[in-house]
């Protein structure tokens, strides 16, 4: 498999409601993201659990992924997982969903969503984080289980 | 002068014994202070992060996970215990507080603790919620010139304005608080539902919350997650 590359159309939208309407605000938003697909040493592409091709920013790469997570690991235990998470949280720099064509916090891509659960569990288990608990931590923080409020990620 | 201490020694220990369940009692006056400045410390920290994108809940919230998982547990009990994990720990230090209590003074019988086990179920169930109302409330009065300033800026006036009010994300979550002026009684009437405010991406599904803070405003929250 060679590496590919291509450009995706995302659309974010901002529901007009009544209120909006008379604020004039709101609607969709379209616009392009450039994304590549990574492959390993043997040549297979990165894939998620279902098989299919994981699609990440041209920018991104791995091998600074790795070497921010071993830079992690030398912190303290008590501050290495708010220092990862610093990173992963809305904005940050290694958001990957909103980290792209050169930009940070940008407009949510959806395409690249798995690549940023894909950075997450790369900069973890650099950083010393078994599976299970990136596994665990990933699904606590993107509410897995969500309900009604925000209030209700708190544990 | 051997009697007179022994003598000595025995009042000073019937005093000690007498005075033990007054410390104990003073003791549970502590605890019901502490345990309220916990939780109000808790219900605050989330209320913080949460709004302004801070990852020390997100931190906490990941260690307990990571720390549960290690334990092994069947899944649905690790998971049960991942999402009251706070509780928990709080309410198991409150009955090993209690038990030890029990064995010293042989009584269950306290106003302080009985306060600390009624702010300890509220706090669970709705309590949270309500000081996160409250710390919304504290907020929009503290600020109210300064937004109803930025509502008469802007094209709504003087019907309505959408403030955003802070926003935090994780992976494909997303939380997006508002501060919405309606004067048009359509979010009272429920012809505006909360979760219709904010942006989505296309494969994300949102739920919506609204609590009205005064007559014209109300505090929104959209919590959206991929699917």
């Amino acid at each position: 498999m060679a590496q590919e590359l291509r450009t995706f159309t995302q659309r974010v939208t901002d529901e007009k409601s009544r209120l909006d309407r008379i604020l004039n605000r709101g609607g969709t938003r379209v616009f392009n993201v450039q994304a590549k697909t990574l492959v390993d040493q043997f040549g297979n592409d990165i894939v998620d659990a279902n098989g299919d091709k994981i699609w990440f920013p041209v920018t991104f790469d791995p091998s600074a992924a790795i070497a921010f997570g071993k830079s992690l690991g030398r912190l303290p235990a008590s501050t290495k997982s708010a220092a990862m998470l610093l990173s992963f949280v809305r904005g940050g720099p290694w958001d990957l969903q909103r980290s792209y064509n050169g930009q940070s916090n940008a407009p949510f891509a959806e395409v690249f969503t798995r690549a940023a659960s894909y950075a997450l569990g790369l900069v973890g288990a650099a950083a010393g984080h078994s599976q299970t608990a990136l596994m665990a931590g990933g699904a606590a923080q993107s509410g897995s289980k969500p309900k009604d409020r925000g209030v209700e990620f708190r544990q | 002068m051997r009697a007179s201490l022994s003598t000595e020694k025995a009042s000073m220990s019937a005093t000690e014994a007498a005075s033990r369940p007054g410390e104990l009692i003073n003791s549970d006056r502590m605890l019901l202070a502490v345990l309220s400045v916990l939780l109000l410390s808790h219900a605050g920290l989330y209320y913080v992060c949460l709004r302004f994108n801070l990852p020390f809940a997100f931190a906490f919230a990941w260690s307990a996970a990571s720390f549960v998982l290690d334990l092994h547990l069947p899944e649905s009990i690790a998971s049960a215990i991942i999402e009251n994990f706070f509780m928990l720990v709080v309410g198991e230090s409150y009955a090993f507080i209690l038990t030890i209590r029990f064995i010293e003074l042989q009584t269950w019988k306290s106003p302080s603790l009985l306060s600390c086990a009624v702010l300890l179920v509220g706090y669970n169930f709705g309590g949270a919620d309500a000081l996160d109302y409250c710390f919304d409330q504290i907020r929009f009065q503290f600020n109210r010139p300064a937004y109803l300033a930025m509502a008469k800026s802007g094209e709504g006036w003087p019907d309505s304005a959408v403030i955003r009010w802070g926003e935090s994300g994780f992976l494909d979550t997303s939380i997006q608080y508002y501060l919405v002026m309606d004067r048009t009684g359509a979010l009272a009437r429920g012809e505006i539902k909360p979760e219709q405010f904010g942006w989505k991406a296309e494969h994300m599904k949102c739920n919506g919350l609204q609590s009205r803070l005064s007559n014209d405003f109300y505090s929104i929250t959209v919590s959206c997650v991929g699917t």
